[in-house]
């Protein structure tokens, strides 16, 4: 399988729970969401917020039911959940 | 016109209002979010707030083009957000849009605020009296668990 290096950002609390805001990982270049989500969460020790996260590829929310291609140099972003507001309204 | 942007310094109320205001128009209407000395029944000391800057920019783009979307006749929106501490009694957001009557730009102010706390990576920590420390997690988040 082929393997991509990504950079990865952290914010807010998950950037204070590993300790760096920017990190460098390689990871295979066809993955799932959910892979990646729970390769991200056990590398960087964040299973206290993994409920809390969403990742956002190359500055796009990622949607959770999709196949993800990853390219050498892309980045990935830790996003703990936002500070405020008062209605649901629909991620497009 | 639409102008987005972050600052880490105090944000000027009448600046941001001469970018929307625009001679065509009868109405600015102008939302300014401040920074509460409480919350959830705890006093606050300090407000920082942290944001994934890039994303953040481009999703507040996004946001004004779903208004121009929605409302054709909407002429400016502006929407600075203010960065890193900012002190209690402060304003931490200002949207300003310009329309030629009143009841688009009033709307068009109000969808924004909702949309941009929704879905805008900007984080808040707050510091209270007693010392303890919080990144704020409200059920507003589309993420959320609270």
């Amino acid at each position: 399988m082929h393997r991509v290096t990504v950079r990865v950002l952290l914010f807010a609390k998950a950037r204070e729970i590993c300790g760096k805001k920017e990190d460098v990982v390689t990871i295979y270049s066809k993955i799932s969401y959910f892979e990646l989500l729970d390769f991200i969460v056990n590398y960087f020790s964040l299973e206290d917020i993994k409920s809390s996260l969403i990742l956002a590829v190359n500055e796009q929310y990622s949607d959770a039911d999709i196949l993800l291609k990853l390219n050498d140099g892309d980045t990935i972003a830790i996003v703990p959940p936002l500070s405020g507001g008062n209605k649901l309204i629909t991620l497009n | 016109m639409i102008e987005v942007n972050l600052i880490y310094d105090e944000l000027k109320i009448e600046d941001i209002y001469q970018k929307a205001v625009s001679e065509e128009c009868g109405a600015v209407a102008l939302f300014i979010g401040t920074t509460r000395n409480h919350s959830d029944q705890r006093q606050v000391k300090r407000l920082i707030y942290e944001s994934y800057e890039k994303m953040a920019l481009l999703i507040m783009e996004t946001v004004c083009k779903e208004i121009k979307e929605k409302w054709s006749t909407v002429n400016n929106i502006v929407i600075y957000h203010r960065l890193g501490e900012v002190p209690i009694g402060k304003a931490s957001v200002v949207i300003a849009v310009s329309s030629p009557h009143r009841q688009e730009s009033l709307d068009a102010v109000h969808f924004a605020i909702d949309r941009i706390k929704a879905v805008v990576p900007i984080f808040k920590k707050e510091e209270y009296e007693n010392g303890d420390v919080q990144w704020k997690e409200n059920k507003e988040c589309l993420w959320s668990q609270k």
